[in-house]
């Protein structure tokens, strides 16, 4: 069996399926807000439109959706249920009023109240989230690698959610001894690097194998990239909170590099190694979130030099944001969303017929040629997008922008298009 | 009936039981390790799921219970999901095999 789910140990519906639906509808947004702030793409990184439509995409469409998932899944990673269901409302309803605060406070620059209620709402949203998952995996006795992934992603969040709380009441107070700028970089990568992708590393390396019917893999490769990626953060935060170089910060990066390097290897394993040898959209899509993945860190080993053919550096920056936020995570989820979706749905529909003739199957709940069309437009706005930041082209932003948005609501036609599938009666 | 006839009847009724995510039914997956006694006395079922410790095991083989009763309404039927062997690719019938477009 694919997805961890059963009768008796099923998330209910109406607690996953919002997670997943405020997601996809946060992307729509997402892609909104770049197409009428267009402009704000060719400024520094650190810019009003830019940090509120950055925190749509982390908070609304990346963790949300991670939340839901996670709920879904541990019990196929660890064997246990989500501690409260209560909690894990509660935590969605903080994330929301959190999220709206700050994103609203980012985009019109206030920097007093608005936006510290909203990072402390959103701080207490991060902490109900890891006390649900300390009380779901308290007792448990099986530890895979993936726990550790997963555990360690979450005191990540926790700390991002924290120094997001510090930089916020900076603004009004001044009293971080440090360049806001410095401590913001280390929210940054602990956000990106430790919660985001120590997440997406912990779920996806049982998932994607799970999805391939992969078999027989080595985990070698997921215990030296878990090594890797989190010292190297230890260090490169510890960097930029003594301003050590940009060139000390990249031959500490090259840690973290490397420690995703042997994530990819893993999944490039299970890949080859796949008894599935169709690979459906959301399995392409997941394909290809990967080399999006390689090309940020590509972007991420340019970032120090000074290069001369490049017109302002501070574009590449804001590429690699872009690439890694939509390319890799957009592109990875986007794709799982194709997968779990359908299953989720089909299983609250179809659980009691499963035996029985003509059951659809749950890639049969959404359309492919949809899905398909979803990952061709997105990938090239993807691509319009990073490459017309790079090169400064305010039109061909909005294009990509454009693409992005049209794939998004084509995505949520998709998703309600499982939601409102009857059931058929069983032959 | 003999035995390898009654085996084969059951393993034709479990086909009807499907894999959700990958399409293919489960005998041909490789998830019927066992099959023990026939109709009008208890029939035993050792199965195994792609993967251990998934707490959906509940669902293929409540279906697997399902369909050999509604088949054999005079026989007990007894499911055991089993992990040893863990269960891998090899075990997927040609059948399967090429179902899944794969390269014997």
């Amino acid at each position: 069996m694919i997805l961890g789910v059963s009768k008796n140990n099923l998330p209910p519906l109406g607690l996953v399926l919002p997670h997943f639906i405020l997601s996809s509808v946060s992307l729509l947004i997402v892609a909104i807000l770049i197409f009428i702030s267009s402009d704000s793409f060719n400024s520094h990184y650190f810019q009003p439109q830019l940090l509120s439509i950055t925190h749509i995409a982390t908070i609304g469409f990346i963790t949300t959706i991670i939340f839901g998932a996670l709920y879904q899944i541990l019990p196929v990673i660890l064997g246990v249920n989500i501690y409260s269901n209560k909690i894990a409302y509660l935590t969605l309803v903080l994330l929301i009023l959190g999220l709206s605060f700050i994103s609203y406070a980012f985009w019109n620059f206030k920097t007093g109240l608005t936006i510290q209620i909203g990072s402390i709402v959103t701080l207490a949203s991060f902490i109900l989230f890891g006390i649900n998952y300390y009380l779901s995996i308290k007792d448990n006795k099986q530890w895979p690698i993936e726990a550790d992934f997963i555990s360690i992603s979450v005191v990540w969040l926790i700390t991002t959610g924290l120094i997001g709380v510090l930089l916020v009441f900076n603004f009004s107070y001044a009293f971080i001894p440090k360049s806001h700028l410095d401590i913001l970089k280390i929210h940054a990568h602990t956000g990106f690097i430790g919660w985001i992708f120590l997440m997406v590393a912990g779920v996806g390396s049982k998932i994607i194998p799970m999805f391939l019917v992969s078999h027989h893999l080595d985990k070698k490769y997921l215990n030296i990239s878990y090594s890797l990626i989190n010292s190297g953060l230890i260090l490169i935060a510890a960097s930029f909170y003594f301003e050590l170089s940009l060139y000390v910060v990249s031959i500490i990066s090259i840690l973290i590099i490397i420690g995703i390097l042997f994530f990819i290897l893993y999944i490039k394993e299970a890949y080859s190694k796949r008894a599935k040898k169709q690979i459906d959209t959301g399995m392409k899509l997941t394909i290809i979130a990967f080399a999006f993945l390689l090309a940020s860190l590509g972007i991420a080993m340019i970032i120090p030099f000074d290069l001369a053919f490049v017109k302002n550096m501070m574009m590449v920056r804001i590429n690699y944001g872009v690439m890694i936020i939509l390319g890799f995570f957009g592109t990875l989820i986007m794709g799982q969303s194709m997968k779990i979706i359908p299953f989720i749905i089909w299983m609250h529909k179809y659980q009691k017929i499963i035996g029985k003739k003509g059951t659809p199957l749950p890639k049969d709940l959404i359309s492919d040629h949809i899905s398909n069309t979803v990952m061709n437009l997105f990938i090239i706005g993807v691509i319009i997008l990073c490459s017309s930041i790079i090169i400064q082209n305010k039109f061909l932003i909005e294009i990509g922008a454009l693409f992005i948005m049209i794939a998004s609501i084509l995505n949520n036609i998709n998703i309600f298009k499982a939601i409102n599938h009857k059931p058929l009666p069983a032959s | 009936m003999k035995k390898t006839e009654t085996t084969l009847e059951i393993k034709e009724i479990l086909k009807n039981v499907i894999d959700p995510e990958i399409g293919i039914n489960i005998v041909d997956l490789g998830f019927i390790y066992e099959i023990k006694g026939g109709p009008g006395e208890t029939i035993e079922i050792d199965m195994t799921l792609t993967t251990p410790g998934c707490p959906m095991s509940e669902i293929i083989p409540a279906s697997v219970e399902e369909v050999l009763a509604e088949a054999f309404p005079g026989s007990q039927i007894l499911v055991k999901l089993v992990w040893e062997p863990a269960w891998n690719p090899e075990l997927i019938s040609s059948e399967g095999k090429r179902q899944m477009a794969m390269n014997d």
